[in-house]
């Protein structure tokens, strides 16, 4: 599998603190790849300095290509999607429009009305496509970002705790989804999350990170086999 | 569907009354130049909320390039010969082009630091009008402190506007009302106006789904001092007369209050408050210096009460009308 995203060495610091360090690390094509780490390991972080919405130290390369000095909108049009963990939507505007954004913006195709149809059937709210976001409960506004992410048509997604705060049955469809966005789309995924099961049972590899260092990088397999990430993070019912 | 037909004879009724109002108070020039000032004010304020309430960018120093606009309009009118006509369109490109500048040291500033910044215009611009006045640019002088004078009035198929007759000065100013009003509503809904929501309601988000935030913040400078600069254009050629008391901070606090009061964000919000304030700061005028106090009570009041302003107290009459509505029809349709 060709790599579509490495890091080398990137550290981003906020004055003593640094929140990320020296940190590299290689995603390939295709496959969903897991971190997990304690809370303030530097995950979301990490998450937006590869966004470019901070600026940090190293080298980040995606195809090959460096984008570590580009500017949020760039990186997205460089074909990076994002969501956020804290459900973020454009409260004021409908689901339809929440997903025009990233259609018009965040992506070149001419297709616009087509491709926000897609997005909104392959997410499931077609129906609620013209209600306002403000007024969508928790799993709903999920789904919204989701799917301005996903209407760029990016070949690489960030999911920030995508499963956070929702029911049991919820966490299933959204398994499912990152599946078929996997599968269907052909789309790689990084996913941060907490939920340690759902985590090991999605990725293909994943990366623990501990104080803003990689402590651990491998198979789920591996991850859960490693004494470091037992001690700082999984606890004794791990082993 | 009850909903969309109260919009809509709303809407014909409101542009039937500003049509026949003439009828009304033709005779009434006091009125007449009231009712006028309320369109261009009403083109002022919905620009600025383009910009406040669309964008969300505490861009406090609007007033100048209304200002700008009246200057740029004026100079080249009294000293080019330029046509007022062509004059409001060149008043809103000098103000566009300031905005622009201004907007770029702006582009990293947000909420107090920008306001900050952009209010300081409003200390700027008059004490350079008033250094570039008479002695300084013999052919080209601002008039300094006194103002630009005897600013030419538009002609049209051989008559000229004239402030002895009012009727059609004010027929001009409600087509450049609609006019304006309509341009801005199609920013609004149009792509650009998406971005600004965008930008507004989240921005980490919109700059992740592709949006570049600089080019739609100096794009929402440059179209809402545009339009000012044009309001102030006609302002000019109304008066025939623009000086640096028209950003004095009283026109700034009133003109604040109209968009406040109007509603952030709810177009056409912002025009209906420039409406209202305009009339209740000339109903006011016999209070003197109170008037400033009772008018940032009203903001206050506003500010705790109803945030989106008047278009608050619309839409809860317009629940009300609805609920009368269904209450009759279900009267009717259930069998006696």
């Amino acid at each position: 599998m060709p790599i579509i995203l490495e890091t080398k060495q990137i550290t981003k610091r906020f004055g003593e603190l640094a929140a990320v360090n020296n940190l590299s690390f290689d995603v390939n094509e295709k496959e969903i790849f897991g971190i997990a780490g304690p809370n303030g390991a530097g995950k979301t972080t990490l998450f937006n300095v590869i966004s470019g919405i901070y600026s940090g130290s190293g080298e980040i390369d995606y195809f090959g290509e460096r984008i570590d000095r580009l500017r949020p909108f760039q990186v997205c049009l460089k074909g990076i999607a994002r969501t956020f963990q804290i459900p973020t939507v454009f409260s004021t505007l409908t689901v339809y429009d929440n997903i025009r954004i990233g259609a018009h913006f965040g992506n070149h195709s001419l297709n616009e009305k087509k491709i926000i149809n897609d997005v909104l059937e392959f997410i499931g709210l077609t129906e609620k496509q013209h209600i306002e976001a403000k007024h969508l409960p928790l799993f709903d506004k999920k789904l919204t970002m989701l799917g301005a992410a996903l209407a760029t048509e990016p070949k690489l997604i960030l999911l920030d705790e995508p499963i956070g705060g929702l029911s049991p049955k919820e966490i299933n469809e959204s398994v499912e989804l990152f599946k078929r966005i996997n599968n269907e789309l052909g789309i790689t995924i990084i996913v941060i999350e907490h939920l340690m099961k759902v985590l090991m049972a999605i990725s293909q590899r994943m990366m623990i990170i501990h104080n803003g260092e990689k402590i651990c990088i491998g198979s789920p397999e591996e991850v859960a086999r490693d004494k470091q990430v037992i001690e700082v993070y999984l606890g004794a019912e791990y082993a | 569907m009850v909903n969309n037909l109260l919009k809509n004879l709303s809407r014909i009724g409101l542009l039937l009354l500003l049509a026949i109002l003439p009828i009304l108070f033709h005779d009434n020039d006091h009125i007449m130049n009231i009712i006028i000032l309320c369109l261009i004010w009403g083109v002022v304020a919905a620009s600025w909320d383009l910009i406040l309430g669309y964008a969300n960018l505490f861009s406090f120093g609007h007033l100048s390039f209304f200002v700008i606009g009246g200057y740029a309009s004026g100079l080249l009118a009294k000293y080019i010969g330029l046509t007022p006509w062509l004059g409001y369109i060149a008043g809103g490109i000098a103000a566009a082009i300031i905005g622009f500048l201004i907007g770029i040291p702006c582009l990293r500033l947000k909420g107090m630091y920008l306001a900050i910044v952009t209010f300081s215009l409003n200390f700027v611009l008059p004490t350079l009008i008033v250094w570039a006045g008479p002695g300084k640019f013999e052919n080209f002088s601002t008039g300094g402190s006194w103002g630009l004078t005897r600013i030419p009035a538009p002609s049209l198929f051989g008559y000229v506007f004239t402030r002895q007759e009012l009727v059609p000065w004010y027929y001009l100013s409600l087509g450049f009302f609609i006019m304006f009003l309509s341009i801005i509503y199609l920013i609004i809904k149009s792509n650009i106006g998406l971005a600004f929501i965008a930008l507004r309601d989240a921005e980490p988000q919109a700059k992740s789904l592709g949006v570049n935030e600089y080019k739609y913040k100096l794009l929402v400078f440059a179209l809402s001092a545009f339009i000012a600069g044009s309001a102030g254009a006609y302002y000019a050629s109304y008066f025939s007369l623009i000086s640096p008391a028209s950003m004095n901070l009283d026109v700034f606090l009133i003109v604040l209050v109209m968009v406040l009061f109007g509603g952030l964000g709810v177009f056409p919000g912002a025009a209906i408050g420039a409406f209202i304030i305009t009339i209740v700061n000339e109903l006011l005028r016999p209070t003197l210096e109170w008037r400033l106090v009772i008018l940032g009570t009203i903001v206050i009041l506003t500010m705790m009460f109803m945030p989106k302003g008047i278009m608050d107290i619309l839409a809860l009459l317009g629940r009300l009308m609805k609920r009368i509505l269904n209450i009759r029809r279900s009267s009717k349709s259930t069998p006696a």
